[in-house]
């Protein structure tokens, strides 16, 4: 995307800040912190292509990508299963010359849509993390089921979302249409007070 | 007054000084209808009052006869009592379940002007006339006196407790937990079960209602290993709670059974103490998803039924173990037992071991196994084969009236009595997906019938009463839901008990009684209700319900529906296997309604969306108003303007300079694939594989039964590649919709679809000066000239040196109109771009009223005409039916129903004297007519007041309205007493030609 | 009820939304008579016991899926992509 002379605003500009809120732990039992990618694309498969099109992911990103509710992050991408043959890239600094590969490479395989602003994307830690998701996310976030790259799309307190669990340990990546990031916070931000939360 | 046997232990009366599974050294202060009280950690409001011997607590429901203690658990109908004070006042909380804390503020509920003295006792001497079928009785009567003279006497007289007048300050929360097996219950079998799963690894949640683990262990004298069953209790817990795959749900009431394998539980998180701490919920609603469950709920005791057996001082054998045995508190001191089986003995053991007097042990049945007898421990008569007719009392107990077997009247005087009908399973929750109850003669008891799928019921609740057996079972339950899970392992050693003797022969009702004989407490249901309506014909069980209120009220009948529908039986000479039993739904205890809302309430009932320019309108003094999840600005007021004058002004500055407004809102779907034309053909019932690139296209959508679905823009951004909008309501459901048509119909179909509607903030630039604005804001090497960008034209370009956008010459308000779309992160730079931009032409920004009002004036369809049931052809919009290919709908809206000449039209209408305002949702009459339904000509859909025209105007659907043109009826809306006469006119108001719009 | 989703694995209803019988939806006519259109919309066989219906998952993958389901008892027997039964993989 060319510069432009215009302000950047995000979505939660003026209502989230930085630092500790709800009680006063020892530790914070929920770490929040606000992702700012630099694309987003929606990738559909085009008739017939999802075999084609798994094959340019994994070797854009030189990692297995699946079609299936995984995620595969590698070299500043991540890739998300959002449906048969559909995926979400997201990208991170760093990534714009594999991001421009990616997009001549999937040419005629599928259909790629920029979506880079319309998301708002959560990473969110801590001790007590599960337990603050519980509030909202009716799926079973215990390790043994929804273990490091799953992929879960449901509905926490009536807002879509996208949940992953990352590779770290007990980390998660929240992803919600931009247009509700302030709902969505809203309900974090309850349901992690009274485990401490820390907002980066 | 001091209990003989035991010194007043701090403060408490009839607190025995040893012994019970009390907290003694903290001491707990507590109020009661004003008074001051002391209790002990460990204890409930029930056990502390009984502690200080305060034994009446409540007024019953219909009599106010006055009411204490009748059970220990949340089975109770009797102690009701409002809890906390003012916008935290709860009704209706059984003191039997309530958890002393420091500072607990109770109050008696029900009565006027106090408990002990309350007027409308009287209403007990009317109970002649308050018997069952009453209420339906007296809507027989003249419809006046209910109105005027009954209705407003029982609404004073009847009526449980208050709800508190002001918001709940407190939070509640709603949290999903997922497990293996779910166990329902930590009695023996609950805890066995639990242990027999979790030592093979399941991931176990074990839910008690109750603040302790133990369930009936707590309560009894028993051994389990040759050390007392709390002990045991104690180191079953310890292991349980070491266990990394074990949650421990104290406080939790699992209330409900939902199907595939959901239940609903409540937790009172904060119940127990004084002020719920920062942060944390009060209470929090549980949806629990579990693979399997182990109900092991116990069993809830039976009243037996005699006259004046509501009295205080009348409680269950059960109970009375409970409050001698956990809480260490006495129920009396001079007691009768009165039992149909071999429970009462223990009780009457128990007694005497605590020092009360036993004046008599009462079975109805007149042999008794030895064993039995010789168990009691006590030298109270025995009168076996008898059974007690009446309680004298006026506030609590005095005496009974027995009847011997020989027929022999005796009167023994006491200050309370303890009786036992035998135990009823507790087999609420396996019948809540329907399964039906089966009686079991063996033990006079229903038990589980069908049970939910992955549902199995262990121990009391599935009609195993004795220790050693309860123990077994949960052992054995356990090992089987954890083999059939596939866990490795094997069974678990039992620990042993003893089988206690739980021998009945049920006693329905003593028919000798004399007084009122209850059957349920709460509702103020007596053995003569339930007999007069099986005289009157309410032969089946459910109506006996219905009629008499038996088991309807907020303990839905635990205790009271077994004695209820035994008496129906022997009335009907049926056994009770043939009356059936009634149906048991959720939830199995009352739950509030803040739990079930949980975060969702206030500001955060549901969820807003904020389009990327809702700061810049908040800052214009935009009016935030909510178009379903959107927040919009319905207008920006200047000054002290009105709504309506703010809007006026808005639609003026638009229509005579330019105006700007956030359509962001709009759905936007982007359609990409080699059949994408194709697709759109198909789903819209105009064409688009004829729009040529870098044109846009009005579109409208039908329902296959040919009624109108949604309309919008759609344009061909390249020869594979467009971009359809919506309207702001039907962006999910028409995504739903052609993902159907693709998914289901034509998957052949190269298409890929997404929604785009948060990736883009749109803004429309309407009025004559709109180009002078375009111009101004797009890169210079885009050429946005009238000419070179005509009507209709759809192209991308560059903003502010480099921002990506989309720029439509679309018009809704029929002006020259652009719509701009720009990434959204740059929605609120753009806004304040086109303001600057247009500031030359004081460039005006307009809300959805002013929207609105310009649609109406252009005669433009909306929501309100868009509404479910309105053709293309009502519309005025048949030209755009391609009658060349085949689309959804197309067969459907050639039913001659839809073309017939009487079918409603879209038209204008103004009023005759123009003055006048006209309503939405009027019908249209004919002048001089009475409006009726059959003489309803349709109805007005949309109305504004329109400043350019200087009047109100509206769009309707009239019955073969287009004819009607030129024509006057009524608008009559009767709710808003509102009747003018209309001019019925063109619906285009402003315009007609469509000239504007070209610039 | 819990509908587990061939794509998003085993969720509740809350998650979809239900249109009904998948057998009379998706078999739409390709004969352009009022008549074939009126069985299409409208005749229904609405069976107690085992019934094939078309859920929507819109929490979800947003795929249209075919729940063979008990209609007396809630059971979900068999979930599909509604695709796969027009031929699509």
């Amino acid at each position: 995307m060319a510069e432009s002379a215009w302000q950047r605003r995000t979505v939660l500009a003026g209502i989230a800040h930085p630092g500790r809120f709800g009680m006063a732990t020892a530790h914070p039992g929920v770490v929040a912190r606000m992702i700012e990618p630099i694309a987003i694309y929606s990738i559909s498969a085009r008739r017939g292509e999802i075999a084609e099109t798994v094959a340019c992911l994994s070797d854009n990103l030189g990692a297995p990508v699946v079609d299936g509710p995984k995620r595969l992050a590698s070299g500043g991408i991540s890739v998300s299963g959002v449906g048969p043959g559909q995926w979400v890239a997201i990208g991170r600094e760093g990534c714009q010359s594999t991001i421009a590969l990616l997009q001549t490479a999937l040419t005629g395989k599928a259909s790629v849509v920029d979506q880079t602003d319309s998301r708002f994307i959560l990473e969110l830690s801590g001790d007590r993390v599960r337990c603050a998701l519980a509030k909202g996310i009716p799926v079973d976030l215990h390790p043994s089921v929804f273990g490091p790259g799953d992929v879960a799309q449901t509905i926490a307190g009536h807002i879509h979302v996208q949940l992953a669990s990352m590779t770290e340990h007990q980390a998660y990546e929240l992803v919600t249409s931009a247009s509700t990031a302030v709902s969505l916070w809203t309900w974090m931000t309850s349901s992690a007070a009274e485990f401490g939360l820390e907002v980066l | 007054m001091t209990a003989s046997n035991t010194a007043t232990v701090n403060g408490q009366p009839f607190r025995q000084s040893r012994g019970g599974h009390l907290e003694r050294s903290r001491p707990l202060s507590f109020t009661f209808d004003g008074k001051n009280y002391s209790g002990f950690g460990g204890d409930t409001l029930a056990s502390a009052l009984m502690a200080n011997g305060v034994k009446l607590l409540a007024r019953s429901f219909k009599y106010h006869r006055p009411h204490g203690l009748l059970s220990a658990g949340s089975e109770e109908p009797n102690a009701l009592v409002e809890l906390r004070t003012d916008a935290r006042r709860e009704p209706n909380t059984r003191a039997t379940t309530v958890e002393l804390f420091e500072g607990l503020v109770a109050t008696s509920q029900n009565r006027w002007p106090s408990l002990e003295f309350d007027v409308m006792a009287v209403n007990g001497l009317a109970a002649p006339l308050l018997g069952a079928g009453f209420y339906y009785k007296t809507f027989m009567w003249p419809a006046a006196f209910w109105e005027k003279l009954y209705e407003p006497l029982i609404r004073r007289a009847a009526g449980l407790g208050r709800a508190a007048n002001a918001g709940d300050p407190d939070r509640y929360e709603k949290a999903f937990a997922h497990c293996d097996v779910l166990i329902i219950g930590s009695g023996p079998a609950g805890l066995m079960s639990a242990l027999a799963v979790a030592r093979r690894g399941a991931r176990v949640i074990l839910a008690e209602e109750d603040f302790a683990l133990g369930g009936r262990l707590l309560c009894e004298r028993q051994e389990i290993n040759g050390q007392p069953a709390a002990d045991w209790v104690h180191s079953i817990e310890s292991e349980l709670a070491a266990l990394p795959n074990v949650t421990i749900m104290r406080r939790t009431t699992v209330f409900g059974v939902y199907d595939g394998g959901t239940y609903g539980a409540l937790q009172r998180v904060n119940d127990h103490v004084a002020s719920v701490p920062e942060h944390q919920p009060r209470q929090r609603a549980w949806r629990i998803i579990a693979k399997r469950s182990i109900l092991a709920a116990g069993a809830i005791e039976r009243p037996l039924v005699f006259g004046n057996n509501d009295r205080p001082g009348v409680m269950l054998a059960g109970a009375a173990r409970t409050y001698l045995n956990r809480f260490a508190a006495m129920p009396g001191q001079k007691v009768v037992i009165f039992t149909a089986g071999d429970d009462g003995w223990r009780t009457a053991r128990d007694a005497a071991a605590a020092g009360l007097h036993v004046e008599a042990i009462v079975d109805r049945r007149p042999d008794v196994a030895p064993d039995v007898t010789a168990s009691s421990g006590s030298e109270a008569r025995v009168i076996l084969g008898g059974r007690i007719m009446n309680v004298s009392a006026s506030h609590g107990v005095r005496g009974v009236g027995i009847l011997d077997r020989n027929g022999q009247r005796t009167t023994i005087s006491c200050d309370a009595v303890f009786m036992s009908g035998g135990w009823s399973p507790t087999v609420n929750l396996t019948c809540h997906l329907g399964g039906k109850p089966q009686w079991n003669e063996a033990i006079a008891a229903f038990v589980p019938g069908a049970k939910p799928a992955q549902m199995i019921v262990a121990g009391a609740a599935n009609g195993t009463f004795a220790l050693g057996q309860c123990l077994r079972a949960g052992a054995e339950s356990g090992g089987a839901v954890a083999s059939d899970l596939g866990l490795a392992g094997g069974p678990i050693e039992c620990p042993k008990a003893d089988d206690e003797p739980v021998a009945v022969t049920p006693l329905w009702y003593v028919k000798e009684s004399t007084g009122l004989a209850f059957v349920d407490f709460q509702n103020d249901v007596t053995a003569k209700d339930v007999g007069l309506a099986a005289r009157e014909g309410y032969r089946s069980v459910e109506l006996l319900k219905r009629y008499t209120t038996l088991g309807m009220a907020t303990d839905q009948g635990k205790t009271a529906n077994v004695n209820g529908l035994a008496m129906l039986a022997a009335s009907r000479n049926l056994d009770i296997a043939a009356v059936g039993t009634t149906v048991y739904r959720p939830p199995f205890v009352p739950v509030a309604i803040g739990a079930l809302a949980g975060h969702h309430r206030g500001k955060d009932f549901r969820p807003t969306r904020r389009t990327p320019a809702h700061d810049w309108a908040v800052e214009q003094c935009g009016v935030m108003r909510e178009s379903g999840a959107w927040l919009r600005a319905g207008w920006f007021p200047k000054g002290d303007e009105d709504w309506l004058a703010a809007t006026s002004r808005e639609v003026e500055a638009t229509r005579n300079g330019v105006g700007v407004c956030d359509v962001s809102t709009l759905g936007k779907i982007d359609i990409q694939g080699s059949d994408a034309a194709t697709f759109l053909d198909r789903v819209y019932c105009n064409t688009f594989s004829t729009l040529p690139v870098g044109r846009a296209r009005y579109g409208l959508m039908l329902r296959e039964d040919g009624m109108v679905m949604d309309d919008g823009t759609t344009s061909r951004l390249g020869q594979e590649h467009f971009l359809m909008t919506t309207t702001t309501a039907n962006a999910g459901p028409v995504m739903q919709h052609l993902e159907f048509c693709h998914q289901c119909l034509w998957p052949d179909l190269d298409v890929q679809m997404v929604s785009v509607s948060e990736q883009w903030a749109q803004f429309s630039i309407a009025g004559p000066r709109a180009q002078n604005v375009v111009s101004r804001l797009v890169d210079r090497q885009h050429d946005v000239s009238l000419s070179a960008f005509a009507y209709l034209g759809a192209r991308e370009v560059s903003l502010a040196g480099g921002c990506p956008a989309r720029l439509f010459r679309i018009s809704y308000s029929g002006e020259l109109a652009y719509e701009l779309a720009v990434p959204a992160r740059y929605g609120d730079a753009a806004a304040r771009a086109i303001m600057m931009a247009g500031e030359a032409f004081s460039i005006t920004p307009y809300g959805t009223e002013a929207l609105s009002v310009m649609r109406i004036e252009k005669g433009h369809v909306a929501g309100n005409e868009l509404n479910g049931t309105t053709t293309a052809r009502d519309l005025g919009l048949a030209r755009m039916m391609s009658t060349k290919k085949d689309y959804i709908g197309r067969v459907m809206a050639g039913r001659p129903a839809f073309l017939a000449e009487d079918r409603w039209d879209l038209v204008g209408i103004k009023p005759v004297d123009r003055t006048a305002r006209i309503r939405a949702g009027a019908h249209f009459i004919g002048i001089g007519e009475k409006p009726a339904t059959e003489r309803d000509r349709g109805y007005v859909t949309s109305v504004a007041y329109s400043p350019t025209v200087g009047h109100w105007i509206g769009l309707g659907l009239l019955n073969a309205g287009r004819k009607a043109i030129g024509s006057r009826m009524r608008a009559v809306d009767l709710l808003r007493d509102s009747d003018i006469e209309v001019e019925i006119c063109d619906p285009v108001f402003v315009d007609p030609k469509g000239v504007r719009l070209h610039g | 009820m819990r509908i587990p989703c061939p794509y998003c694995g085993d969720r509740s209803n809350d998650e979809f939304n239900v249109l009904g019988d998948a057998d009379a939806l998706m078999n739409r006519p390709s004969d352009p008579s009022l008549s074939a259109f009126d069985v299409y919309l409208h005749a229904r066989a609405n069976p107690a016991g085992h019934h094939r219906e078309l859920w929507y998952h819109h929490g979800g993958c947003r795929r249209w899926l075919v729940v063979t389901r008990d209609t007396t008892s809630h059971a979900v027997l068999d979930v599909a992509l509604a695709s796969k039964f027009q031929g699509q993989p």
